[in-house]
C-alpha cells in the first residue's frame, strides 16, 4: 500500500473507525467506572428502603455493575475490531 | 386522596410526591422523621426521553450509511455502540432524576442535588429558620400538570433551598407550615 492509496478510498475511513472505536470504548469504560463510584455515593446519601416490589437501591447498583460489564465487553470488541 | 394527611404513607406520580416513605438519608438525625420526599414531576423528564429517541434515530441512520464502508463485524460494532451510548444517556438521566430529592422532615428541610456524574450538593435548613417560601409556577405545562419551583428563604447565614419542578407545590407549602406550627407549639 503506498501513501496515496491510504488517503484515497475506504482505507483511511477504516483506519479512523478502528482508532475511534478503541478510543470511545475506553472512554465509555472510564465513564462507567465514574458512574459506578457516583452511584455508590448517591446510594449512601439517599437510601430508599424496601418499596414492596424490589429493593430499588440493589436494582440500581445491579444495573450500574451491568454497565461496567458491558463497557468491558465493548472494549474487548473494539480491540478485536482492530485486528479484524 | 388526602394529600394533607401527613400521618399516612402515600406515593404519587411515580414516587415524585411521597408522604412518609420508607426513606433514609445520610445526614438524618436520631428521632428525625421523614415526612415528605419530592422529586421532579415526571412530565419534566419528557425532554431527555425525546432527546434519546432522536439521538437513537440519528445514530441508527448514520450507522446504516456508514456500514456500507465496513465489514459485517465492524458494522455490528457501530450498532451496538449506538444502543450503548443512548442507554448510558438514559440511565444517567434516570439516576439524576431519582437521586435529586427534596426532603422535609419534622425538624428541617433538605435539598439533595446531583448534577452530572461528579457533583453533589446537600443543602438543609431547620424549620424554625424558614422565613419566606415562594412558589413559581408559570406556563402551560406547570398549570396543567400542577408542578412548579419552590424557593425557601432562611434566616441568617443558612443557605436558601430550592425544589425544582416538584408536583403539588401548594401542598408542600401547607405541609411546611403545618410542621412549622407543630414545632412552635411543641416548644
Amino acid at each position: 500500500m503506498n501513501i496515496p492509496d491510504f488517503f484515497n478510498g475506504p482505507i483511511l475511513v477504516i483506519f479512523f473507525f478502528k482508532a475511534f472505536a478503541c478510543l470511545f470504548s475506553f472512554m465509555y469504560f472510564v465513564y462507567s467506572f465514574v458512574v459506578y463510584r457516583q452511584v455508590k455515593t448517591m446510594a449512601t446519601t439517599v437510601q430508599v428502603k424496601d418499596s414492596g416490589i424490589v429493593k430499588r437501591e440493589n436494582l440500581i447498583i445491579t444495573i450500574t455493575n451491568l454497565q461496567i460489564l458491558i463497557s468491558i465487553l465493548l472494549l474487548i470488541f473494539s480491540i478485536l475490531i482492530v485486528f479484524s | 386522596m388526602k394529600l394533607m394527611d401527613i400521618n399516612k404513607t402515600s406515593h404519587n406520580f411515580l414516587h415524585t410526591f411521597c408522604i412518609r416513605p420508607a426513606f433514609h438519608f445520610q445526614t438524618q438525625a436520631d428521632g428525625e422523621e421523614v415526612i415528605l420526599v419530592v422529586r421532579g414531576h415526571p412530565i419534566t423528564q419528557i425532554w431527555w426521553l425525546i432527546n434519546s429517541v432522536i439521538l437513537l434515530t440519528v445514530l441508527l441512520v448514520a450507522d446504516y450509511f456508514f456500514s456500507m464502508l465496513l465489514n459485517p463485524f465492524q458494522s455490528l460494532f457501530t450498532y451496538i455502540f449506538s444502543f450503548i451510548m443512548v442507554g448510558a444517556y438514559v440511565w444517567l438521566n434516570i439516576l439524576i432524576w431519582f437521586f435529586n430529592v427534596g426532603i422535609i422532615t419534622n425538624k428541617r428541610v433538605v435539598d439533595i442535588d446531583f448534577q452530572g456524574v461528579i457533583y453533589k450538593e446537600i443543602t438543609e435548613a431547620r424549620l424554625e429558620r424558614i422565613q419566606d417560601i415562594t412558589v413559581k409556577a408559570g406556563g402551560f405545562a406547570e398549570s396543567f400538570f400542577n408542578f412548579g419551583n419552590i424557593f425557601i428563604q432562611t434566616a441568617g447565614t443558612e443557605a436558601n433551598i430550592e425544589y425544582g419542578d416538584v408536583p403539588y407545590p401548594d401542598t408542600i407549602i401547607k405541609i411546611i407550615h403545618q410542621l412549622t406550627e407543630q414545632k412552635q407549639n411543641n416548644q
